[in-house]
């Protein structure tokens, strides 16, 4: 290399160590005056400290970053810190925005770049095989602010970490899981933080008391999933996942406690979650057996279709919480409600929660669909009988009524097949 | 008698079941004495055709069924709509207004002075339903015979096709176009209307619209979704468009239960098929796929019953299933017997003795086809039918079940 190379390479190499920098004052003069915080938080950031500047995770084309076009997303992120993307990636906070969509095909003001979280363009094959069907006809205000600040955290490292601070205070403190870990759903904040655990944490401190992220994110992993033995809405999962992330688990409880009590305790959790689910099981089938014989009001074909299983009743995880009937609204609350803080109540140690917020209430949900049943029941009764109503119901009635069971797993296929064989003849 | 030459083979042939074989090509002067031989047979064929038919406009090769004639009704509207009542005696038609004829006595009378875009005779032949098409609103009419307005509804959308239910329900498809930046939203919807009070809504099927379809199918669209009625009419068939994002526009074949309100999509074809018609009892389903070949189909079990080598643009089938007009060729039990243009539409009277055809602006009717029509159900089969059609439309039953429980009720 010659002398002149030499120096030209020397020089390259410099300015583009320094460019960054070169440019973030470039913005810095005039975003000190236009968005101070961002400023603020960024001169105190890790990422200035190494020289990280603006145009480093925005780009350099300010038409783009005017119209939005250039928002931080987790792959900026990812590009560096690559490790944490992966541990994301394979969380459940990884699928956040795909479980949490709205589904919008079938309203009729949808907006079309919604297909996109799901399509590819031109395809009509989803991207991803989570099902998306919670957030119906929500406005686009409701959408971004009761839906999407949440359910961002698949794309958006900002979810936790703020926009432009790096601070781990902020990612350690438990206040930033309860932007969205809390409330009626699946209050896990308040249940820690009216637990032991919770106690010892505001007392002593983070040493003592465990809080989300030593439990969830131990070791600074991203993946948050890691030791929990169940789906989002409670399914348990099966034997070797299930027993794989207990074995996830046990050696983070260990850190504190003994072997024997850590999986005497998640035992116990396990114990509380079957027993709920029981109490559940038991609604869903009275209210599938009311389904059957055409007594909800209204019945799912009257309503407008359900964007992934239209007229069909659907009593799993992807049950609405509109256009629905009351004795299914009951469901709901016992379900994604009552459920919820009763089994994650127990794993979180909480006595009241497991209890008063879970058992009780699940006990109480379960009285009142049964009185709502009785009700229905009756009414269908004082109802004019169709013309078999002495063998129960016209033979279309009886037709549906089968196929509802088949449908919901109450009759096997060869059942359902000579049923339906002797109601022809 | 035609000529022929199939040069590959060297084979000439001159007459009807009289060939000449060539072992060795033909001179050039053979040729081009072939060829001048060949232009004078069809000069004389067509002249033949005329002297015997009348017709000085319509293009026939072949020949037509024993004891079926052809005669010219008059000039019509471009691509307007026309429906013969079901003896086949008196024919409605656009032409400058809306028109019945009575060919047998050359009556004519005028009944609206505004023309139809859709037109369909009540089934006892003594009303008429004609509906009338301005852009994307019009109206819905019923004439007496002698032409007096016993119904009127104003209609958003354009009424493409019409049939009647029964004696006093009237069916309806309505074809609106939304235009849009990107694109434009098609609605089309099944209407019932009894000549009171609003139509009712019995089905309506949304699609986008990328601009370059709308372009170059607009027109298309807003003449040729139409609805057919089954002959039961419990059901219809319709085609409804879809346009995904990146692949060829196409068109669902729509089999609907007006009983249950069930649709489902039995046949995806090109966008200028003709759609689909009922056959025979409405059993099955002959289905233009708009490019090589027309196909029967057992609509629930998905079967291929029988291969038709014509586009299937323009359909239509005898209500005894003998004759089917596709493509302007004549089948009689599915063999070609006469051929028109291509673009000729037609349409059998519901006793199946007559055939009307429109060829360039002009109506023609062929008389004499006759057929044996399926044999008349008692109600209490027929409403046991329908009711097993019901339930298979709703899944409550499978098409082996439907055949099973229905061939028992024939019985």
């Amino acid at each position: 290399m010659n002398r002149f190379s030499y120096i030209t390479f020397l020089t390259f190499t410099l300015s583009c160590l320094t460019m960054s920098t070169v440019f973030a004052e470039d913005c810095v003069t005039c975003h000190r005056e236009k968005t101070p915080a961002a400023v603020f938080q960024w001169e105190r950031s890790a990422h200035a400290k190494a020289k990280v500047g603006c145009e480093a995770c925005h780009g350099n084309d300010h038409g783009r970053i005017e119209k939005g076009e250039a928002r931080v997303d987790i792959k900026v992120c990812g590009r560096c810190h690559k490790k944490a993307l992966s541990d994301h990636k394979a969380s459940r906070h990884g699928m956040g925005l795909h479980s949490g969509w709205g589904c919008t095909r079938n309203l009729t003001k949808r907006n079309p770049d919604e297909c996109r979280f799901c399509h590819e363009e031109g395809s009509e094959v989803p991207t991803s095989d989570v099902q998306c069907a919670r957030f119906l006809k929500q406005s686009s205000e409701m959408a971004e602010i009761g839906c999407n600040y949440c359910h961002s955290v698949e794309g958006s490292c900002a979810s936790c970490h703020t926009n432009h601070g790096t601070d781990l205070k902020i990612v350690r403190n438990p206040n930033i899981c309860a932007k969205c870990h809390m409330g009626p759903d699946h209050p896990q904040w308040e249940m820690w933080q009216t637990s032991l655990h919770g106690t010892l944490y505001t007392s002593l401190g983070r040493e003592t008391g465990p809080d989300c992220q030593t439990c969830h994110m131990a070791g600074g992993s991203h993946d948050v999933s890691r030791g929990i033995t169940m789906s989002s809405g409670g399914q348990p999962y099966d034997a070797a996942k299930k027993e794989g992330r207990r074995e996830e688990m046990v050696p983070v409880c260990r850190t504190c406690h003994a072997e024997s009590f850590a999986r005497k305790e998640l035992a116990r959790g396990d114990a509380v979650r079957e027993q709920s689910q029981g109490l559940v099981k038991e609604a869903e089938k009275i209210i599938g057996d009311l389904a059957d014989h055409d007594m909800l009001d209204p019945m799912p074909d009257l309503r407008p279709p359900h964007p992934l299983k239209g007229s069909q009743l659907v009593l799993d995880n992807q049950m609405l919480y509109e256009d629905t009937s009351h004795i299914e609204r009951l469901l709901f609350k016992m379900k994604k409600y009552d459920f919820a803080r009763a089994i994650k109540g127990a794993y979180h140690q909480n006595p009241a929660y497991t209890h008063w917020y879970g058992n009780a209430e699940l006990k109480l949900d379960l009285v009142d669909i049964k009185s709502e049943a009785s009700r229905l029941r009756e009414r269908k009764k004082g109802e004019a009988p169709g013309p078999d109503a002495a063998s129960g119901g016209t033979v279309e009635e009886r037709l549906k009524t089968l196929k509802r069971k088949l449908e919901r797993g109450g009759l096997t296929p060869l059942e359902y097949e000579q049923q339906k064989q002797r109601l022809l003849e | 008698m035609s000529v022929t030459v199939e040069r590959g083979l060297g084979r000439v042939l001159l007459q009807a079941g009289k060939t000449t074989d060539f072992k060795t090509p033909l001179t050039a002067k053979e040729f081009q004495m072939l060829r001048l031989l060949h232009v004078l047979n069809l000069c004389l064929a067509l002249f033949l055709s005329g002297a015997v038919t009348g017709c000085a406009h319509l293009q026939m090769h072949g020949m037509l069924p024993p004891g079926a004639t052809v005669a010219e009704i008059g000039k019509c509207d471009v691509q307007a709509p026309f429906d013969l009542d079901a003896k086949g005696e008196e024919i409605a038609f656009a032409d400058g207004g809306l028109r019945i004829r009575t060919p047998g006595s050359g009556r004519s009378r005028l009944i609206s002075a505004d023309s139809p875009c859709a037109l369909a005779w009540s089934p006892d032949g003594r009303r008429i339903a004609a509906a009338f098409c301005r852009d994307n609103a019009g109206s819905l009419r019923i004439y007496g015979v002698e032409g007096g307005l016993l119904a009127e509804v104003g209609i958003n959308g354009r009424i493409t096709g019409l049939a009647w239910r029964s004696m006093t329900e009237i069916l309806a498809f309505d074809v609106r176009i939304k235009q849009f930046t990107f694109g434009a939203n098609l609605a089309e919807t099944i209407l019932q209307w009894d000549g009171t009070g609003k139509p009712k809504e019995l089905a309506s099927i949304e699609s986008t619209l990328r601009p370059s379809t709308m372009k170059e199918w607009k027109d298309f669209f807003m003449r040729s979704l139409t609805l057919r009625l089954s002959p039961q009419r419990d059901e219809i068939l319709y085609a409804s468009v879809k346009d995904p994002p990146a692949f060829t526009p196409y068109l669902r074949i729509v089999l609907h239960n007006l009983e249950s309100g069930k649709g489902r999509e039995i046949a995806k074809v090109s966008l200028d098929s003709g759609g689909a018609v009922f056959l025979g009892a409405g059993e099955a389903v002959l289905i233009g796929d708009g490019n090589s070949g027309s196909r029967v189909l057992d609509p629930w079990g998905d079967r291929v019953l029988r291969s038709i080598p014509t586009p299937g643009r323009e359909m239509a089938v005898s209500p005894g299933g003998r004759y089917e007009m596709l493509d302007g060729t004549l089948y009689r039990e599915g063999v070609r017997t006469a051929s028109f243009q291509d673009s000729c539409k037609g349409l059998f009277s519901g006793n199946g003795g007559h055939l009307a055809m429109e060829c360039d602006s002009r109506l023609y009717m062929i008389s004499g086809l006759g057929e044996d029509l399926p044999a008349q159900r008692e109600s209490g089969e027929i409403a046991r039918l329908k009711e097993l059609k019901k339930w298979l439309s709703e899944g409550l039953i499978t098409p082996q079940d439907y055949r099973r429980s229905g061939e028992k009720t024939v019985q």
